[in-house]
């Protein structure tokens, strides 16, 4: 590796491990207080949890956190593998590895996000970036395997590996409370509609797919673990939530397999379709995370 | 190819649209009555609203429609030029800017005397009060490297900003005209007017309806909402800051410059569409951190009144900024672009729904003034790496424009341009 692609790889590495080192350090300090419990809100459900209601809310909070831990955990290790398949020539298998990094990528997007705004040099795309500033990251590496920058594999596929290390220490830390994460899940909806089906993101393999399957179905386990609050809440909203939530993976699956179908096989009408179920569960997602203001208390295990 | 005489557009128009309405049917064939009237017709109530009664000067120091306090409705043009003939390209620019005279003071635009042929004037307009209308023209990069001998401003395309989505055939363009008015008909009939006018010379590239001004440029307006729901607009550039214009507009006359750019300034459009669906299903809270004020009343977030200046070193009991690092507000400001800032005035727009998405095509027809377009730049390089905005934006089509100084009576655009 020449000492130019030493240096990208470096202030890659830098720029991310800064922002998340940073993050898990002021994560207590952006933490609600816990003063919150006895806030007066608009949904007016949290004055005095219930013990029921705080076993629920425990229950969810390790339910994102596992979440996030797990998908970060599998965004390293497919990061690692691609680069031995880089390494070794293999481009059918490090293309594999990349939409698995990328799947993983997309479920934990919305907790860096809230923390720390993203680097471009993790996940922007080659179009996003300033012309100052070199391409890195995932999209560097679906334009190393799909289009024609393929000699910059193993160095992109390098620095993406010696994130994913430090990207999992980040995250093992993150706590949210149920208003948090279930923000976090409706700008993942917001993210499905305005940067991957209006906007694609994956410009060399036009596998989209690989981006709305990642992130919904976060947002589906973010729904599940939420469930058992929700219902002690808002039964009637849960139920719709749910539903909602069931619609969108239905629709999402009648599309066809995310690993090799491209973005032209999908039709208007089915995008739409999709489009109109994310819509209705964002909705009614948002409404639940109002009525969940005020549980948690932003300790991981609280 | 039509040529152009230049004698078919009066230098002052002699017939007031109203006029010409009293004067009912025997307008159609040509024969002007009521001319010159000042007589005050029963308000057109299409819409319910008065229409606007008032007349912006077309001639002046500087172009109208920049400083002017913004009127409620915009019909944006870009032209592509086809024709090589720098005459042809001169003559209709003269025609234009009489044509452009006689819209601003609610007239109609020539004569027709051949009924066997199509009017002069397209007639929607013919009725309607001047309405504020203002016509602005600016001049794009590309005119500039087209060979007929013009001195080129110093204007650079702008870069590509991280997030751009831009689509081609709605950017750039070698000649602009915008056109704002209190009656959307009013603007059209204007762009409609010019684009006819300069067929055989120039092409419409695209245009855009805007709607609901947000911004403001005098303290006597009201600061309005876009369609995020927020008043925006309220750290504008005010005309009673003639300091701030000359500091941060204006191209000084003794500028090193094309003459015809003294008294001017340039102008950055971008399409910047919404994704209003899950703005809207946003918490009041996100929305209210995203942009850095308070819904309701505009306040900034360290504040508690629409006018309070923000102040972005406040910190709350955990040593977070009150106005969030990522908030639009804060990266806009000129506290975060080295003193720098811009003047905007741009509108709304909604145009029917996404094929793929299905959702609302709707969000913000920015447009802005500066003396020199790196004002822009800069702030859009703040705005564009770290907004929190950007999560519900996308910006889909750019262009900038050269725009020359007013016009002295007698002068026309194609003079000031081709003399300098």
């Amino acid at each position: 590796m020449g000492p130019r692609k030493n240096l990208r790889v470096r202030v890659v590495v830098l720029v991310v491990g800064c922002s998340l080192i940073l993050s898990a350090c002021t994560n207590t300090r952006n933490a609600p207080s816990l003063t919150n419990y006895s806030s007066t809100v608009d949904y007016g459900h949290v004055t005095s949890p219930s013990p029921a209601e705080q076993r629920a809310t425990l229950a969810g909070t390790r339910a994102y956190r596992t979440l996030i831990v797990t998908s970060a955990q599998k965004f390293a290790a497919a990061s690692s593998a691609l680069l031995v398949a880089a390494q070794r020539g293999d481009r059918t298998a490090a293309k594999s590895d990349y939409l698995r990094a990328q799947e993983g990528f997309d479920a934990i997007r919305a907790q860096l996000n809230a923390v720390t705004p993203q680097p471009l040099s993790m996940d922007g795309r080659i179009s996003d970036f300033p012309h100052w500033m070199p391409p890195a990251g995932l999209h560097a590496i679906e334009e190393d395997l799909w289009g024609t920058t393929g000699s910059r594999l193993v160095a992109d596929a390098h620095a993406l590996a010696s994130i994913g290390a430090i990207m999992v220490f980040g995250l093992e830390r993150s706590i949210a409370t149920p208003n948090e994460y279930l923000t976090n899940a409706v700008r993942m909806l917001s993210w499905c509609i305005a940067q991957v089906i209006d906007d694609p993101q994956e410009q060399f393999s036009h596998l989209d797919l690989i981006d709305l399957t990642g992130t919904l179905g976060a947002v589906s386990a973010i729904v599940a673990g939420t469930v058992e609050l929700g219902n002690l809440v808002n039964p009637h909203l849960t139920r719709t939530v749910v539903a909602d939530m069931t619609q969108v993976q239905v629709t999402l699956r009648s599309l066809g397999n995310p690993a090799v179908t491209t973005d032209s096989q999908i039709s208007n009408a089915q995008w739409r379709a999709l489009v109109s179920a994310i819509d209705t569960l964002q909705s009614h997602l948002s409404e639940l995370a109002g009525w969940l203001w005020g549980f948690g208390t932003g300790r991981t295990y609280a | 190819m039509t040529s152009y005489s230049e004698d078919s557009f009066p230098k002052e128009s002699h017939f007031s649209r109203r006029g010409l309405l009293v004067g009912g049917g025997l307008a159609s064939i040509g024969v002007a009555l009521g001319i010159g009237t000042t007589r005050d017709l029963s308000p057109d109530n299409r819409n319910g609203v008065p229409p606007s009664e008032s007349l912006i000067p077309f001639f002046g120091t500087h172009q109208a429609g920049i400083a002017t306090p913004p009127q409620n409705h915009l019909l944006f043009g870009a032209f592509d030029v086809t024709t090589s003939r720098g005459d042809d390209l001169r003559a209709m620019l003269n025609a234009w800017s009489q044509a452009a005279a006689a819209m601003t003071a609610g007239q109609v635009v020539g004569t027709t005397t051949n009924t066997y042929a199509p009017p002069v004037d397209t007639g929607e307009a013919r009725g309607l009060p001047a309405a504020g209308l203002t016509i602005t023209i600016g001049y794009g990069p590309g005119l500039f490297t087209k060979d007929f001998g013009l001195t080129a401003p110093r204007l650079q395309p702008l870069p590509n900003f991280p997030g751009d989505n831009l689509t081609e055939n709605e950017s750039y363009g070698d000649i602009a005209i915008q056109c704002c008015a209190d009656d959307p008909q009013v603007a059209f009939h204007a762009l409609h007017m010019l684009a006819r006018m300069g067929l055989g010379v120039v092409q419409l590239r695209y245009s855009q309806l805007g709607f609901g001004r947000t911004s403001v440029t005098t303290a006597s307006q009201d600061v309005p909402r876009n369609l995020l729901g927020f008043k925006d607009g309220i750290e504008n550039l005010r005309t009673n800051s003639a300091r701030d214009y000359a500091r941060f507009v204006w191209i000084d006359p003794h500028a090193s410059t094309p003459r015809w750019q003294h008294h001017g300034t340039t102008m950055v459009v971008r399409k910047i569409r919404t994704h209003i669906e899950s703005w809207s299903s946003s918490s009041l809270d996100t929305q209210e951190a995203v942009i850095g004020r308070f819904k309701d009343s505009g306040a900034p977030l360290s504040g508690s009144k629409m006018d309070d200046a923000p102040d972005f070193s406040a910190v709350d009991q955990y040593n977070n900024y009150v106005i969030p690092s990522s908030s639009h507000v804060r990266l806009a400001s000129q506290h975060s672009n080295g003193g720098m800032t811009i003047l905007r005035r741009g509108y709304g727009y909604s145009e029917g729904i996404s094929p793929q998405s299905g959702e609302m095509l709707c969000g913000l027809y920015f447009i802005c003034f500066q003396k020199d377009p790196h004002q822009f730049v800069t702030v859009q390089n703040s705005l564009s790496l770290a907004d929190a905005l950007n999560d519900y934006i996308e910006h889909v089509s750019s262009a900038v424009f050269a725009i020359p100084g007013g016009l002295a009576k007698g002068d026309a655009w194609g003079d000031q341009l081709f003399r300098s």
